[in-house]
């Protein structure tokens, strides 16, 4: 039966989403001055710099606005509230935050203790969301494929986190076993194709029909693409463990080619949306799934070409090419329209539009940054001399992007210039 | 037809009308953005009928459940109708940034509201009303 707790309220407070939407700009920020003071090259893709940038970006731009994302969009989706979410939402965000923080401090400075201290309270922060979510979700009758891409993305979270597990744990014990390389490949495997790309995957099947007035995914894809990722995703874990390379390929191709999919079918629904309303976000939708189907091309083709930089080039091209681009355009979509929701909720009247809330313009000047920073960082993956530029770019797109969505978000708290309507 | 198919196929038909007057607010051509813009509140407003007369007491009395789903969804047809007509304010006035502007936020009022029927609440109607969902659908006007 419809469940009951279908509350009338099922949106959460504005301040819950956009606490984590606010401090995405700054780790973006933060990534950049770290890569101007730190970052001498990208080519020694495991020397502890490289990795304290990339975790930068994924943990603390991608999962942050992932994780803001799904507490908005599980009570929408599932029709239920998130238990307790005045007091869950600001500990996850706290726990990333701070442990984050110190991940990068104690990795940069290789401290094995702090080591396990940061990676103890971003694995709490995930546990508690992870637990607070899978005990509101069974009380959901209705699992939409989005809810399932998120259940998917948060197995795959699991399984990459017990990983990194394991390698802080033998970073301490200063023992590297012979699987060592398969784990750090498997764990960047499930970060990136897992967690990232499902969780992308599962808003995308709610996000493009929403915003875009597009076609619904088609019901084949919605219904398998999830289950067959994982599969495949554990097969490439399980053949990089064995060490069996053609089995390897076999199933990089099939991930390559959902993917691919994937990309295509979004930006066929884009192009025969209802809507021919062309906005920022629609360039950042395009130009993330250019930049995906580019980083697929570019991986299966280096399985011939086999070099260390290309390698390189296409995680920058997934994570801050594909990645970072959709989140980038949603935030652009999803912080005015939620304050304007809220905002007409309370009775307010003669409210700014969407458009007048952060303007055209300014999002532009942020998209064109952003495809600049992402030109600057891949050639720094081939060219140690971009190290100034593309950590210049990164903090000036961050900057703005943070500026912009404050600049769309403050009127919910001034009340500037609003009217409350009189009943 | 049941439930899901026909009220599902009235949304696209809405989304169309509407589309078709917003983009003719983007020409600027107010004369049929003006024609286009009443079929579409027309249409609009038929749809809510539909659901607040036929469909959702139907619902409510077979499975006793008035505070529940229906309620909300009846909370949301109260705030498209007023942005609904705040946007005809818009229109008579032919400010286009404005208009534009407050439709973008519409729309997504709308496709939200209407997933939510779509994904849940017409398939329990299907599902409650069985065999009957065809003949409350002939009923609709
Ligand atoms: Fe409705
Ligand atoms: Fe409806």
């Amino acid at each position: 039966m419809f469940n009951s707790s279908l509350s009338l309220d099922q949106a959460p407070p504005l301040k819950i989403p956009l606490r984590f939407f606010i401090t995405s700009p700054i780790f973006g920020l933060l990534a950049g001055l770290f890569i101007l003071g730190f970052v001498s090259s990208l080519q020694a893709r495991s020397s502890l710099s490289v990795v304290v940038f990339t975790h930068l970006i994924t943990l603390g731009f991608l999962a942050m606005t992932m994780l803001g994302a799904m507490f908005q969009m599980l009570p929408v989706t599932a029709g239920v509230t998130l238990k307790h979410q005045q007091i869950i939402a600001p500990m996850v965000h706290g726990l990333l935050t701070a442990g984050l923080l110190l991940f990068a401090y104690a990795f940069y400075n290789y401290q094995p203790t702090l080591m396990i201290v940061a990676m103890a309270m971003l694995l709490s922060a995930f546990l508690v969301f992870v637990v607070a979510t899978i005990s509101t979700l069974k009380n959901a009758k209705n699992i939409t494929p989005t809810i399932k891409a998120f259940i998917g993305a948060l197995a795959s979270l699991l399984v990459a986190l017990l990983l990194a597990g394991y390698l802080v744990l033998s970073h301490v014990n200063t023992g590297f076993s012979e699987y060592h390389q398969a784990v750090v490949y498997t764990h960047i495997i499930f970060s990136l194709l897992g967690w990232i790309a499902m969780l992308i995957i599962g808003v995308s099947y709610q996000v493009i029909p929403m915003f875009y007035v597009a076609d619904a995914y088609p019901k084949l894809y919605t219904k398998y693409a999830i289950k067959v990722i994982f599969i495949l995703l554990v097969g490439l874990g399980f053949s990089l463990i064995i060490d069996n390379p053609s089995l390897y390929l076999l199933f990089k191709v099939f991930v390559a080619l959902v993917l691919a999919d994937y990309a295509i079918s979004t930006i066929g629904l884009l192009l025969n949306r209802k809507r021919k309303i062309i906005d920022t976000t629609t360039y950042y939708w395009y130009f993330a799934m250019l930049m995906l189907l580019a980083s697929i091309g570019l991986s299966v083709a280096n399985e011939w070409l086999h070099m260390a930089q290309l390698n390189t080039m296409v995680v920058v091209v997934f994570i801050y090419g594909f990645a970072m681009s959709v989140i980038t355009g949603m935030m652009y979509k999803i912080v005015p329209f939620l304050v304007w929701f809220h905002l007409t909720n309370e009775g307010y009247m003669s409210m700014p539009t969407m458009h007048e809330l952060i303007g055209k313009k300014l999002t532009t000047i942020q998209f064109i940054l952003h495809v600049l920073t992402l030109l600057s960082l891949a050639i720094f993956a081939f060219d140690s001399s971009f190290q100034i530029a593309t950590g210049v770019l990164m903090v000036l797109s961050n900057a703005l992007l943070l500026a912009n969505l404050i600049k769309g978000s403050k009127i919910y708290f001034t009340k500037r210039g609003l009217q409350k309507m009189s009943f | 037809m049941n439930i899901s198919e026909f009220m599902a196929d009235h949304h696209r038909a809405c989304d169309d009308e509407y589309v078709k007057a917003e983009g003719l607010v983007v020409d600027q051509n107010w004369v049929e953005a003006n024609t286009s813009f009443a079929n579409a509140y027309a249409d609009f407003n038929l749809h809510f009928k539909r659901e607040e007369e036929t469909l959702f007491p139907a619902f409510e009395e077979k499975t006793g459940m008035a505070g529940g789903p229906t309620q909300v969804m009846r909370s949301e047809h109260v705030r498209m109708r007023a942005t609904l007509d705040e946007l005809k304010n818009h229109l008579e006035a032919q400010d286009k940034d404005k208009f534009l502007g407050l439709s973008e936020s519409f729309m997504i009022l709308v496709q939200q509201h209407n997933m939510k029927e779509e994904q849940m609440l017409y398939s329990m109607m299907d599902k409650v009303f069985g065999a009957e969902s065809e003949n409350l659908v002939k009923q609709l006007p």
